[in-house]
């Protein structure tokens, strides 16, 4: 899977469980704010993770992810790391 | 009806709920990830209305399975459990309100833990036929 193909999976997601606008989704704009994710909303973006990539995030992986670019960049490097 | 393998007096010390807002007291198999819990609906059950279980009195039954699973970790752990709230109810179908006398299951599952919140699915039965379903997140306290 490409790093676009990631990307357009996340945002599918994301529209689907977060109810967000895909044109609000850019890759500099706020993940928390633009999601409007609250501390419990954050387990079900980690069940979409899982379910969708097979990749399982913990709190850390949290810590400097602030734009969605920084998300894609988490979810490709997960990704990295399970298939090496 | 399977044998349960922690009773009543058991069950309450795993709870922070105390008499008359106990609403589990059996505990019939337990794992890493699922628990299933019971409950016979006794006359002094304050959730009790004309004979009926209210659904506030069966939500809160399904809460407390979730808690008792909590309890239950904490306690192989000889530690003591933190308080646990209910986070958030993601959905709830009811199809059916328990009466008086009668013995509820709950199993719970764990689908996701995550920054001390827990995502759990539940099934309610009433002699194996599913009366409740739902999903719930549950908060630990820090």
């Amino acid at each position: 899977m490409n790093k676009q193909e990631i990307i357009e999976k996340i945002n599918g997601f994301l529209v689907d469980e977060f109810e967000v606008d895909n044109d609000d989704i850019e890759p500099n704009a706020n993940l928390k704010d633009t999601l409007g994710l609250d501390s419990l909303d954050y387990v079900d973006l980690v069940v979409s993770v899982e379910s969708n990539f097979g990749v399982k995030l913990v709190e850390v992986d949290f810590v400097g992810i602030a734009t969605f670019q920084n998300f894609y960049d988490l979810i490709e490097t997960k990704l990295k790391a399970k298939t090496a | 009806m399977t044998k349960p393998i922690l009773d009543k007096e058991a069950v309450e010390n795993l709870l922070p709920q105390k008499f008359p807002f106990v609403m589990v007291d059996k505990m019939f198999s337990f794992d890493e990830t699922s628990l299933v819990a019971g409950l016979k609906i006794k006359s002094e059950n304050i959730f009790l209305e004309n004979g009926v279980f209210l659904e506030a009195g069966l939500i809160e039954h399904m809460a407390q399975s979730v808690a008792l699973h909590t309890g239950y970790v904490f306690f192989l752990k000889q530690e003591k459990a933190p308080i646990g709230y209910i986070g958030s109810i993601k959905q709830i179908n009811i199809k059916k309100l328990p009466n008086i006398n009668d013995e509820i299951q709950s199993s719970i599952t764990i689908i996701q833990e995550f920054a001390g919140i827990t995502l759990v699915d539940i099934v309610t039965t009433l002699n194996n036929e599913e009366i409740a379903n739902g999903q719930m997140k549950t908060v630990l306290a820090k």
